[in-house]
């Protein structure tokens, strides 16, 4: 699957992986991968300033540590980022019974 | 090592963030996330310069990646709020009060029938709406959030107010003044990076050299305050720079890290058009590399802004 498809879903996805806990940059772009069972191919550079705006708008937090002599940022939920969450999944469940509501074609008529 | 891509990877993304706060953070944390790949792909077979293609070619182009982060603005309140629009509209009223204060003092001084205490509730009037349109500034370039300028600020501000209070509008108290609402443009306008906020730079700055030139001036940033671009630009540097162009666009991108690494002294000279990783003629945008980049452009563009740009620097100024 091609990053068109993940058009306006990057932030749900993300959120979705921290959710489970704090973890790096590498890490997250590890668990979409696994968790899509590699469907997911989109360029792992643009997954960090989704990252960053995320950060930036208040859902995420971060903190640097050092391992192996490098500095790594470690991303977590914020309690607003939680809140976000449930929203997008939310509307990522509405959204998708929909579509498959119309892909499914028009019910019988069973009268 | 003798060759290290990630080391070259990383310059060539740093010359793509220019200006940022965190510049020194962001090469830091895709490093760690190159060197982790890389020692993975090693773990699992490759040689070293092989991983660390690898990683690299996964990672995307420095450019691209580059503008990514550009078009996520560094600086958290560098965007237009509420707030900020309507410290756009005092501002517009402060420009309007000091029109009114400079004529109430030109008439008063000619008359001989204003005194200090009817000029007084101008004098504080304006220069509380004009702290107020400063603090807007401020805020729209993202200021507040380093302590040192809330610090200056506050301090710069009170002493503006102070000023004020007794006012009898001499040229000392006068000069003081505006050096204070000028120190505070300063600060304002500092790391601002939206095109119509430059101009207002200019304007700001030029009102600290002639009293009437402050209401000018205070009208000029009202305006982009209130109705100022939504989205910070991209870097207007970064967009007309031809080697920034040159090193976005061209498909081989990866094969230009690999070379400067085998030969540094090379890095501006090596490549002058977009060409292919031979070093062969210029690619034709008709070449399915060519527009294998673009897409790759737009699919970043996508995913990280949600958005449909227009990729940048399509066109090669040099080889058209």
């Amino acid at each position: 699957m091609k990053g068109d498809a993940l058009k306006g879903h990057l932030d749900l996805l993300v959120l979705s992986v921290l959710a489970d806990g704090p973890q790096h940059g590498y890490a997250v772009i590890e668990a979409l991968r696994e968790r899509s069972e590699q469907a997911f191919d989109l360029p792992e550079g643009t997954v960090y300033p989704a990252l960053h705006r995320l950060e930036k708008a208040g859902l995420l937090i971060s903190e640097w540590s050092v391992v192996g002599g490098r500095r790594r940022r470690t991303y977590r939920l914020t309690p607003s980022g939680g809140t976000a969450l449930a929203d997008l999944r939310t509307a990522w469940a509405d959204f998708s019974s929909a579509v498959t509501r119309v892909l499914r074609g028009p019910a019988w008529n069973t009268t | 090592m003798e060759h290290d891509l990630i080391e070259a990877y990383l310059v060539e993304l740093r010359h793509g963030l220019p200006g940022r706060a965190d510049l020194d953070d962001v090469p830091a944390e895709v490093e760690d996330h190159l060197r982790l790949k890389a020692s993975r792909l090693e773990a699992g077979g490759l040689d070293q310069l092989e991983a660390q293609h690898r990683a690299l070619e996964v990672f995307g182009n420095p450019a691209v990646v580059a503008r990514a982060f550009i078009a996520s603005p560094d600086v958290p309140g560098a965007v237009p709020t509420r707030f900020t629009k309507f410290s756009g509209l005092v501002a517009i009223a402060a420009g309007l009060a000091w029109i009114n204060l400079i004529g109430l003092i030109e008439f008063g001084l000619v008359t001989m029938l204003v005194s200090a205490s009817t000029v007084r509730p101008f004098a504080i009037g304006a220069v509380a709406l004009t702290v107020i349109a400063l603090v807007g500034s401020v805020q729209r370039a993202g200021g507040f959030r380093n302590l040192v300028i809330r610090l200056v600020f506050t301090g710069a501000a009170i002493f503006a107010l102070a000023l004020a209070v007794p006012v009898w509008m001499g040229d000392a108290v006068l000069v003081s003044l505006l050096s204070a609402v000028s120190l505070l443009t300063i600060l304002a306008l500092r790391g601002s990076r939206t095109g119509q906020f430059g101009r207002g730079r200019a304007a700001m700055v030029f009102q600290g050299a002639w009293v009437p030139t402050i209401a000018l001036s205070t009208l000029i940033v009202g305006w982009q305050l209130a109705v100022g671009p939504r989205r910070p630009r991209l870097d207007d540097r970064l967009r007309r720079s031809a080697v920034h162009h040159r090193r976005s666009s061209g498909h081989g991108w990866l094969e230009h890290v690999r070379r400067d690494v085998r030969c540094p002294g090379a890095r501006h000279s090596s490549v002058r058009h977009r060409t292919d990783p031979a070093g062969a003629d210029p690619l034709p945008r008709t070449d399915p590399r060519f527009r294998r980049d673009v897409d790759q452009r737009r699919r970043v563009m996508l995913v990280t802004t949600g958005s449909v740009a227009r990729p940048q620097n399509r066109r090669c100024p040099i080889a058209e």
